[in-house]
């Protein structure tokens, strides 16, 4: 199968296809189409924006160098995201970082490893006023996320940020389908109770 | 991680969570504010580099037809003949040049006539081959004239174009012949 000069709107397994074959351009595009979805899990189950960089690079590093053993019957997606999920809850069991401070990771001492590990949300092109709520809100919900168990919290993110199907994610986490409604429900029940101040 | 799945109660009824009947928390999964809330979470984004460190990691496989040749090589040079064979070649070929240089140097006298002989009747018959190709041209070009009608603008540009062609011909010739006199000129510089 030979190498279009452009793969952008090529399937995750053709690209798969095209990087088995040695093709560097490949991998760069498997790299670029995952790395927001794959550090966005990672960082909201860590929290903490270095350890979730190095878990995304283990993550990508671990899947590429692995790719002969992908069946492309499965999804692509669901792969690197099981593989991101295990990264991320291995680092938590290790360091026991369930509870953690949206103002960075509990180990930051200085200032410059706190801005370093805390979240950054990107300019929105609102007015100072409305960034600072949306900001504001922003953290709320992310604090009240991270206080969620860390199956719930992979449930919710896969869910809901990236678009993730019920059966996927019970494909991903390696749980019953019923166990995944569950754990989204309740979930979403204690973000809303969480979260009760912000809706009134 | 142990997971440990309860009963859930709902409007003051304990509900077994199974596939089947979990479907009825529909309550929680429509709600607005949450969905809102959950729907404004971004993706967010690695560092600046993320890309290149990652690939700095990877090994990227060698695609099949470089391996091939690569294969195709490493058995040629492993072969003890095939490099007995090359060094033979170049060998005998580097000795035949050796001989004919220094044969050529013994009878320089000879050889000289019969160059000057040989690219003599090399520029005569080059002429004679132009002039014959020139008249068998302008012969054919008259002939197909008569036969295909040409009128006076389209035989005049067929001229044209022949007169091109033979000028270029002639300038090509013309180069041979330098660059064939220069090296015989340089050749006998030197010694």
């Amino acid at each position: 199968m030979r190498l279009p000069d452009e793969i952008s709107t090529a399937t995750d397994q053709e690209v798969v296809e095209w990087a088995r074959q040695g093709h560097e351009r490949a991998y760069r595009e498997l790299v670029r189409r995952y790395q927001r979805p794959v550090f966005s899990l990672i960082y909201r189950m860590v929290h903490d924006r270095e350890r979730a960089e190095d878990l995304a690079q283990e993550t990508f590093v671990k899947v590429l160098n692995a790719l002969d053993s992908y069946r492309p019957q499965y999804k692509f997606s669901s792969w690197i995201f099981k593989i991101a999920n295990n990264a991320a809850i291995d680092r938590l069991r290790r360091r026991e970082l369930d509870t953690l401070s949206l103002d960075g990771a509990p180990d930051a001492v200085t200032a410059e490893r706190q801005e370093g590990s805390s979240l950054q949300i990107a300019h929105s092109g609102e007015s100072p006023l409305q960034e600072l709520e949306a900001r504001e809100l922003g953290s709320q919900i992310e604090r009240a996320i991270s206080q969620l168990r860390p199956e719930y919290r992979s449930c919710i993110m896969l869910r809901h940020v990236e678009g993730c199907a019920y059966e996927e994610i019970a494909e991903i986490l390696d749980l019953p389908l019923g166990t995944v409604k569950t754990y989204i429900h309740r979930a979403r029940s204690e973000l809303r109770d969480l979260l009760e101040q912000v809706r009134e | 991680m142990k997971l440990s799945v309860r009963n859930c109660v709902w409007d003051g009824e304990e509900i077994e969570m199974t596939d089947n009947n979990v479907t009825q928390l529909t309550p929680a999964e429509e709600d607005p504010i949450v969905d809102r809330w959950l729907n404004s979470l971004p993706e967010l984004s690695p560092g600046h580099g993320f890309e290149d460190a990652v690939m700095a990691r990877v090994w990227v496989p060698v695609p099949h037809w470089v391996r091939s040749v690569q294969s195709t090589t490493r058995a040629l040079l492993d072969r003890k003949r095939v490099w007995m064979w090359a060094g033979g070649l170049a060998a005998s070929s580097a000795a035949s040049i050796a001989v004919i240089v220094a044969l050529m140097v013994s009878h320089w006298v000879q050889v000289e006539t019969a160059w000057s002989l040989l690219s003599g009747s090399l520029l005569l018959e080059a002429w004679r081959l132009g002039v014959a190709l020139i008249g068998r041209t302008l012969a054919t070009a008259i002939a197909l004239r008569d036969v295909w009608g040409l009128t006076g603008t389209m035989t005049l540009f067929a001229g044209l174009a022949g007169a091109v062609v033979s000028a270029s011909s002639a300038w090509g010739l013309y180069r041979i012949l330098m660059g064939f006199n220069a090296e015989r000129i340089s050749f006998h510089a030197s010694h």
